[in-house]
């Protein structure tokens, strides 16, 4: 019975129920989002997962991680390293595979345990794989899928979630979503999502915004997080990591640990591809500012 | 009533859009999952639904069309490897 390959998304769903199942004999507060957790009106079949997302309570997660650590799931990828936003750290497990696990939602700027309560607040419950998972309310899944719209950019997918959740709903419903957003602190990324950030001219995240909402050059990318750091010691702090070589994406890549000669090869090749950036850029080249 | 239902800590999918019947079951939050295709698929299916021994071979016999007495003993074992594998419990059931 064992000895067949197990459907990709039948394997995202066990994914959720096993997460659940492990914070339910933990007493730890999470939400399923996205995949098979998300509301029919938002969902669509042709929306394939290729893991399982969860929204821990952020003062739980250390726990969290812990237990899952303690079922057999390998850390892939941490949260320092995940994204620019530093929101969620990949687990893998060898029967249910990846769980992005998430301590805030890029684009939410309240603070973290507020911004949980908020939602945990609003929650529902839906079933995968036959057992009862709690997710986020219709409302706050809607946004949710703006706000990862808005660091897609302008990805079809992103596209689709965009009509589902924002177009497809009628003014009273925009409304209420732009509500929410203000909520959370969200304002800016639900901006993004919608092509607004012009009224945003003075935050410190517009540029970081709209190179995720937009695209635009690995140089646009490191100034627009330098300038969204919230302090000077963090935008050193990201000035000198955004020459670093991260190991575990290096070893996904190379499909092997990186040796020493391999991570100096790969630092020396980002040295060289920023200095010729940031050539075009001086030189008023293709570059596009932010 | 005695019957079968799928255990309390168990997850499980029916697999779509596949040419014969597909499930997987497991024990969570540790598995291992468990690949039910075809026949093991239906008898799943048919026990999940709940019932008793008679009221499942009926569901398997009716959805492969074949006679009762003809499935009644491979769905019986089966049945009987479900429960040793803790996918489904046999005993008293509410209604």
């Amino acid at each position: 019975m064992t000895a067949v390959p197990i459907d990709l998304q039948a394997r995202v769903r066990l994914a959720h129920a096993a997460v659940q199942a492990l914070a339910e004999q933990h007493g730890i507060d999470l939400l399923h989002v996205k995949g098979p957790a998300l509301d029919a009106s938002l969902s669509r079949p042709d929306r394939p997962s290729s893991d399982a997302d969860v929204l821990v309570r952020p003062a739980q997660v250390a726990a969290f991680t812990a237990h899952l650590r303690a079922h057999g799931w390998r850390l892939v990828t941490d949260f320092a390293s995940g994204s620019a936003f530093e929101h969620a750290a990949n687990y893998h497990h060898a029967h249910w595979g990846y769980v992005d696990v998430h301590r805030v939602f890029p684009g939410i700027t309240l603070d973290p345990g507020e911004a949980f309560e908020l939602l945990w607040s609003e929650r529902g419950a839906t079933l995968i794989a036959h057992r009862p998972c709690p997710v986020p309310g219709v409302l706050d899944q809607a946004l949710v899928l703006c706000l990862h719209a808005a660091r897609a950019m302008g990805a079809a997918r992103a596209a689709r979630d965009l009509e589902a959740a924002w177009y497809d709903g009628d003014d009273d419903r925009r409304q209420v979503l732009r509500g929410r957003a203000h909520e959370l602190r969200a304002d800016v990324a639900l901006a993004a999502a919608l092509g607004e950030l012009d009224q945003y001219p003075d935050d410190r995240t517009t540029a970081l915004w709209r190179f995720y909402s937009q695209g635009g050059s690995r140089i646009d990318e490191w100034v627009a997080r330098i300038k969204a750091a919230p302090t000077r010691r963090a935008a050193l702090g990201i000035a000198v990591r955004g020459l670093g070589v991260n190991r575990e994406f290096a070893a996904m890549d190379l499909g092997h640990e990186p040796s020493t000669r391999e991570l100096a090869g790969i630092f020396f090749g980002r040295f060289g591809t920023a200095f010729r950036l940031l050539g075009r850029r001086l030189a008023g080249g293709r570059g596009r500012r932010t | 009533m005695t019957g079968y239902r799928v255990a309390p800590d168990v997850a499980w999918v029916e697999v779509a859009h596949t040419p014969e019947p597909q499930a997987v079951a497991a024990r969570v939050p540790d598995g291992p999952p468990v690949a039910l295709h075809g026949p093991s698929a239906v008898i799943w299916l048919s026990a999940a639904a709940g019932g008793d021994a008679s009221e499942v071979v009926d569901r398997v016999a009716l959805a492969t069309g074949e006679h009762p007495e003809t499935v009644e003993q491979s769905v019986l074992d089966f049945l009987d490897d479900l429960v040793a594998r803790g996918l489904l419990t046999f005993g008293l059931t509410q209604g």
